[in-house]
This record gives structure tokens, C-alpha cells and sequence, in this order.
């Protein structure tokens, strides 16, 4: 009961979010992005350089179990590429911006700062609220793009020069197996990921109680929900974009 | 131009930190096992029970749409191939090498990284720890390694919940939307899970476990300045986590699968 | 000289199943230094963000320059509190700007100053706190005392009408907290507006007062001129005003 009540609060700060959309702070939207872009970008880069690592050795071991190293490519490009890059590189992300929103916000909540601004006419949910939630949906897809990249580089570099196999094969195989509509699916869902990010971090900051408690309790909040919720949105966008759940 | 020098620096930045903040919980991780490397039972408990309650139902939540995801995905992938029958080793090996101790490495690490940390944040910036060491008790002994070894208790137990749970997601998917026979899927996962396998998988985690453990604990630990300091914790325990689960996992896997061609 | 400013007429607020204010009406008059006083969990704060809208109330009707406060959507609310300035408990200011950048702050947002204009005012701002030439510092560069009389140049950059204080003078030092009832008397001479303090601190109480409101048990126990109420038979009121820890007052 209390869960459905919270959700229906949720919902409501995300529909009021959207409707100041118009008058947000896009000055402030702007330097928001930047500086959780440049904050980001090593550790997508890094988790995404391993996660192609990895995925290659293991990949190329079971192949060659099955007689056919040569696939190689292109199961990077169905296993990585498809799911594992674009999901690893979200949940680092959102694990990093979530966090930090939510500790960011709930800072302001327990130091009366959010007071503050609404004493001094200021709407929070303009000035501060959705230019964050707005600059991690647009940061998001950036970044989880970069990473995607970077571990289908690692996977290739892995590949050609650890594992001996033949660049040529290797990166025709890759290419020829991404669809236009991988990358539509890893946009979307690197897009609702971010919202989602935005919001649950904004959300559990905004509603922060009082006390350095409130600041971590929000942080935890915010990480754990976006792991659960984002898995199951996660599998959801895979059906809708590949089919075959139902 | 600007925003590549300003991207460039940032990762030079990042890098330096990351080396200097290592080396810095190497040294912390060693002070602990100094001078608290049994921690008392009571404490001890305490922290395995609060560490499985918040994370066994994250963990279940989240793996189980993995292992349906896996299935889904490797489904396509081995049809493409032809070899049908290769789906359930296909998901059990996923599911227990890299699967169910990786997520459930992450819910600890999202449940460590910012639960703990905090706590142990908020300890500090309350001037809790400075109590505790001015009433000579330890606080390395009776707050930093309880809940390290509750991290490497715990992460196992969780690691093979989550494989439970991958398999019973694919077995779902695998059965009910791509009309797999039941039977033969299910005996497909137990025949190729070795006791190796297990093994293998429970060393994983719980090194893991104490990985994200020693990271939560070091950023609280080192917390400074009221809330903010504590936000500042969580946030850096997080993605030190989410680091520290990768390198492990790589030099783990390399030990216990194999060492990667380059080295043979 | 005397017309009300803020009217309360019989508010209710309630948390859960406490009901912390249970019937309170007051009218504060414009010039004055109202104080409100009374033990620590009364709902003094509560009142305080009933009065700009933070808290809207479970019965009863805040009318603040005629407007009632609890009626109002968030747009007409937002413009309703340009009238107020207030100053927080820890000066709520923000860490990651210079104190020029947080006196300015309001400004940026209000009106669209030149920057000369605006440099302008956030220094006279933080001339009449005392502060002249600290713009630059940073919030944690600052003292407590100092970062209250940030705060309250903040809250005086827009030229408010009503200013708001909570507990002006806790968690300083008897000096520094003289110094601020000092400053609050001057700067109300000097400009003229109305002051709501909120404190447990008798002293700075006699010192700033004209109209002194006591909440007790979510009631308004005592109001009146300062020199009524201090002067009060009451048991509650006394043993309030004279500190003592026997009587009426129970320390939970
Ligand atoms: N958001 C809230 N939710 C639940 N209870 C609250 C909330 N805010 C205040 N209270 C309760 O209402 C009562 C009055 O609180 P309030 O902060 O107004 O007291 P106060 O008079 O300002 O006390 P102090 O002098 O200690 O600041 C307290 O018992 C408090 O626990
Ligand atoms: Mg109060």
C-alpha cells in the first residue's frame, strides 16, 4: 500500500517535472551535462574497455569449443554490441549520476537549501530539479554510445592481438552483424535509462529526510531501485525491438 | 578543441586519482586485517543478516530478468547457429561464471557502496569512530571488520540465489516462449555445472564481497565535512564498486579459467 | 502603522496523529518585531513554514497580506514569497558558491540587474550585515556568526517586506549572538519592515521584541506587548521566562 502510494507520488513529481519542461534552466541544463560527462567518462570507458576484454576471452574460448573461433566477430557484435556493452556501461552510469543526484539533492533538502530557494520564489523542480533529470537523459545515450565503442575497440584489440585472430575477419564479421536497429535499441534504452536515472535520484532527494542518515538513505534508494526497475525495462525494450518473450 | 583538452584532463585526472586512491586502500585494508582480523561474533552477525535482507530481494529482481534475457537473446544467437540444444549449456555456463556472481556482486555493490559507506560516513562525520577509539574500542575491529566479512560471507550465498534465479528466468523464457522441453533444459544446466564451476564461482564472489566491502568501508572511513562529505562517500564508494568488481574479474577469471593466450 | 500583515485564524497541523499546532490565531502587525517563543518541539518551525506556504495547514486559513496562503497554487505562491526573506537555521547557504554569489543569487533570478547594479546592492547588502568586502569567501571559509549574517543579507537583497528568522542566535556564542540581536534592532529601525523571530533564547527575546507570542501544547499560551507578557502570572509563562526546569513544562 504505502509502495502504490509512493509510486503514485512519483508519478505526479515526474508529470509536474514535464509540465516546467518549457520554463527549465537550460543555461544550468547545459553546464549540468557537462560537468556529468566529463565526471563519467573515464569509468564508462574503463568498465566497458574490461567488459570487452572479458567477453572476448570467454567468448572466443566457447567457440573454439564449438570448432568455429572464426564467429568470433560476430558474436561480439550479437552478445556485446546488443546487450552486454550497452547494459554494463548504463548501470555504471546510472550508478555513478544516480548516486551522486541523489546525495547532491538530498544535501540541499537536509541543509534547508531547497527551503531556501522555494522562500526566495525560486522553483526548485525549474532551476534545479529538471535541468539535472534532463541533462542525465541526454548524458546517458552519449556516454553508454562512447562506452559501446570503447568495448567493441577493446574486443577488437583483445581479438587481434592477444587471441591471433585475423583483423579483417574479425571487424567484417563485427560490422556485418550490427543492425541499424541495435542502435536504435541501445538509444532507447540508454534514453529511458537516463530518465529514469534523473528522476529516481532527483526524486529521492527531493523527498529526503533531515540528517547526514537522509543523504546516504537516499543515495541507497536511488542505486538499488534503478538496478531493479532498470533490468526489468531493460528486458522489456528487448522484446519489443527483437521479439520472442511471449 | 577547448572540450578535448577539458576531456583529456579530466582523464588524466581520473587516472591519478584512481592509482593514488588505490594504493591508499591497499594500505587501509592492511590496517584492518592488523589490527582487526577476527571481528567479534555479535557484530559480525549483525552485519551478514543486515547485508542478505537488503539484498535478496534486489538480487532476485534483478537477476531474474537477466537470465530470461539471456535465454531470449541466446536463443536468437544459437538458432542462427542451428545447435538448438547447446541453449541450456549456453545459459548455465553464462550463468555461473559471469552472471550470478557479477549481479550479485552489483547488488552488493549498490547496497555497499552507498548503504555502508554512509553509514560508516556518518559514523565519522559524528564523531562516532573518535568516540569509539577515545573509550578504547576499536573501531577497525568492531566496525570496519565485521562489515568486511560480511561482504565476503554474504556475496556468496547471494552468488548462488542468483544462479538459482538466472536459471529459473531462462527455464521460463526458454519453456514458455520458445517451447524448449522442460526436461531436457533442466538437465542440460545440471550436467554442464561442474563442482568446479561452484567453486570457481564462489571464490569469485566472496573476493568480490570483500572488494566492495574494503572500498565502502575506506570512503567512509575517510569522510569529511557534515552531509556533504557523506554524499561524497557514497558517490566515490560506488564507482570505486563498480571498478574494483571489473579488474577483479578479470584477473580472477584469467586465474581460475585459464590464463588469457598472451600469458601461455 | 498598524495594519495586519499576517493573520492566523484558528490553524490546525497536524503529523500523523500528533497535532502540533491545535488552534492558533494571531495577527502580526506591519513595522513590528513579533517573537515567538517555546519549548524545543512545539512547532515553532512548523509555524514558520505555514507562514510562507512550505507546510500548508490541516484547518484554519494564513492570510498573508490578504492572500491565504494555503489556497494558493504553486505560480501565485512563488510570487507571494518575493515579499519574504528569511533567514534558516544554518543559513541554508549554498556550498558550491562564493557569498557574493549566494547574496546574488535571488537577484539573478528576480530581475535582470546590470551587472554593475547588481555588484551594487550585494555589497550595500552585506554592508548593513556587517560583511563588507567578503564577497569572495566561500560559505565554509566562514564562521557561524558570519554565515548567519550571510543569510540574512540574502534574505534583505530583494527588499522583502516581512522577514522571517529561525532561531537567529542558536549555536552561537553569547557575544557574537548579541551582536545579531543587535543587528536585527538596527536593521529593523532602519528599514522599516516586519520581523518574525522564532527562539528559545530568552535574552535575545527581551532584547528584540515588541510582541511576544508563547506556543505551549500547540497552543498560543501567551501574546502581547513584550512588557505584558513578561510580566505574565502565568506558571507556563514564568517558568519559561525565569529557566527553570520545575513546573508545568515537562523535559521529554
Ligand atoms: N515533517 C515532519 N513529519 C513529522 N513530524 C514532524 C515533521 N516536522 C516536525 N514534526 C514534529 O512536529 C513537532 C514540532 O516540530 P517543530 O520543528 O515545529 O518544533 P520546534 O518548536 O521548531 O522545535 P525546536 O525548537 O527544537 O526547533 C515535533 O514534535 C516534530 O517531531
Ligand atoms: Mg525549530
Amino acid at each position: 500500500m504505502d509502495a502504490l502510494a509512493s509510486v503514485g507520488a512519483f508519478s505526479r513529481f515526474c508529470v509536474r517535472g514535464v509540465r516546467v519542461l518549457p520554463r527549465m534552466d537550460r543555461r544550468e541544463t547545459l553546464d549540468v551535462a557537462a560537468s556529468m560527462a566529463f565526471g563519467t567518462l573515464l569509468v564508462t570507458l574503463a568498465v566497458t574497455a574490461f567488459a570487452g576484454a572479458m567477453l572476448t576471452v570467454q567468448g572466443f574460448a566457447s567457440l573454439k569449443a564449438f570448432g568455429t573461433p572464426e564467429l568470433l566477430g560476430m558474436f561480439i557484435s550479437l552478445a556485446g554490441v546488443r546487450e552486454v556493452f550497452p547494459l554494463i556501461a548504463a548501470g555504471c552510469i546510472g550508478a555513478k549520476l544516480g548516486s551522486a543526484l541523489a546525495a547532491e539533492v538530498a544535501t540541499l533538502r537536509t541543509g534547508q537549501q531547497l527551503d531556501a530557494l522555494e522562500v526566495m520564489g525560486i522553483e526548485p523542480l525549474e532551476h534545479l530539479l529538471m535541468p539535472r533529470m534532463t541533462a542525465a537523459t541526454l548524458v546517458t545515450p552519449l556516454l553508454a554510445g562512447l562506452g559501446v565503442l570503447c568495448g567493441l575497440g577493446a574486443s577488437g584489440v583483445i581479438a587481434t592481438l592477444q587471441l591471433g585472430v585475423d583483423p579483417g575477419a574479425f571487424w567484417a564479421r563485427a560490422l556485418d552483424s550490427i543492425h541499424p536497429r541495435d542502435i536504435a535499441a541501445g538509444l532507447t534504452k540508454a534514453l529511458a535509462f537516463g530518465a529514469l536515472t534523473g528522476s529516481l535520484g532527483c526524486w529521492h532527494g527531493y523527498t529526503a529526510g533531515s540528517g547526514p542518515w537522509a543523504v546516504g538513505r537516499a543515495a541507497n534508494l536511488t542505486v538499488v531501485q534503478l538496478m531493479v526497475v532498470g533490468a526489468l525495462v531493460n528486458l522489456l525494450l528487448s522484446h519489443l525491438f527483437y521479439g520472442g518473450l511471449l | 578543441m577547448e572540450l578535448a583538452r577539458d576531456a583529456l584532463a579530466a582523464l588524466g585526472e581520473g587516472a591519478r586519482d584512481l592509482c593514488a586512491g588505490a594504493a591508499r586502500l591497499m594500505l587501509f585494508v592492511v590496517s584492518v586485517l592488523r589490527h582487526g582480523a577476527l571481528p567479534p561474533a555479535g557484530p559480525l552477525a549483525e552485519q551478514c543478516w543486515v547485508l542478505s535482507r537488503q539484498c535478496v530481494l534486489p538480487v532476485t529482481l534483478v537477476v531474474l530478468p537477466m537470465g530470461a534475457l539471456i535465454s531470449l537473446q541466446g536463443a536468437s544467437l544459437i538458432e542462427s547457429f542451428g545447435v538448438e540444444r547447446l541453449l541450456a549449456p549456453l545459459v548455465a555456463l553464462t550463468a555461473v561464471r559471469e552472471l550470478a556472481p557479477g549481479f550479485a556482486a552489483m547488488m552488493v555493490a549498490m547496497q555497499a557502496g552507498t548503504a555502508v559507506s554512509a553509514e560508516v560516513a556518518v559514523m565519522r562525520v559524528r564523531e562516532e569512530l573518535d568516540a569509539y577509539e577515545l573509550m578504547a574500542v576499536d573501531p577497525l575491529r568492531h566496525v570496519v571488520a565485521p562489515r568486511l566479512w560480511a561482504g565476503m560471507l554474504v556475496a556468496p550465498l547471494l552468488s548462488v540465489l542468483a544462479l538459482l534465479w538466472a536459471v529459473m528466468g531462462a527455464w521460463a523464457v526458454a519453456v514458455g516462449a520458445r517451447g524448449f522441453a522442460s526436461r531436457a533444459f533442466l538437465e542440460g544446466c545440471l550436467v554442464t555445472i561442474t563442482p568446479w564451476d561452484l567453486a570457481a564461482m564462489t571464490i569469485k564472489s566472496a573476493v568480490f564481497g570483500l572488494v566492495l566491502c574494503a572500498v565502502a568501508c575506506f570512503e567512509g572511513w575517510y569522510a569529511r565535512g557534515g552531509a556533504l562529505g557523506v554524499g561524497r562517500a557514497t558517490n566515490r564508494a560506488v564507482v570505486g564498486a563498480i571498478l574494483g568488481i571489473l579488474m577483479f574479474n578479470y584477473v580472477l577469471n584469467s586465474l581460475l579459467y585459464g590464463a588469457p593466450a598472451v600469458f601461455t | 502603522m498598524s495594519d495586519p500583515v499576517i493573520e492566523l485564524r484558528d490553524v490546525t497541523r497536524r503529523f500523523g496523529a500528533l497535532t502540533v499546532l491545535d488552534g492558533v490565531s494571531m495577527s502580526l502587525l506591519r513595522g513590528e518585531t513579533t517573537v515567538i517563543v517555546g519549548p524545543s518541539g512545539t512547532g515553532k518551525s512548523t509555524l514558520i513554514k505555514l507562514l510562507v506556504g512550505l507546510l500548508k495547514p490541516d484547518a484554519g486559513t494564513v492570510l498573508v497580506d490578504g492572500q491565504d496562503v494555503g489556497k494558493l497554487g504553486r505560480a501565485e505562491l512563488m510570487r507571494l514569497r518575493r515579499k519574504f526573506g528569511m533567514l534558516f537555521q544554518d543559513g541554508a547557504l549554498f556550498h558550491g558558491m562564493t557569498v557574493a554569489q549566494n547574496v546574488a543569487f535571488p537577484l539573478r533570478h528576480h530581475l535582470a540587474l546590470k551587472r554593475e547594479e547588481e555588484e551594487r546592492r550585494v555589497e550595500v547588502a552585506l554592508q548593513q550585515v556587517g560583511l563588507p568586502g567578503l564577497g569572495r569567501r566561500r560559505p565554509d571559509e566562514l564562521s557561524g556568526g558570519q554565515r548567519k549574517r550571510v543569510g540574512l543579507a540574502r534574505a534583505l537583497v530583494m527588499e522583502p517586506m516581512i522577514v522571517l528568522f529561525d532561531e537567529p542566535t542558536s549555536g552561537l556564542d553569547p557575544v557574537t549572538s548579541a551582536a545579531i540581536d543587535e543587528l536585527i534592532v538596527d536593521t529593523r529601525k532602519r528599514l522599516g519592515l516586519t520581523f518574525v523571530v522564532i527562539t528559545h533564547d530568552v535574552q535575545s527575546c527581551v532584547h528584540i521584541a515588541d510582541r511576544v507570542g508563547m506556543l505551549w501544547e500547540g497552543r498560543l499560551r501567551a501574546w502581547g506587548p513584550l512588557a505584558e507578557v513578561t510580566a505574565s502570572t502565568d506558571p507556563v509563562v514564568r517558568q519559561f521566562f525565569d529557566r527553570r526546569s520545575d513546573g508545568p513544562i515537562k523535559v521529554v
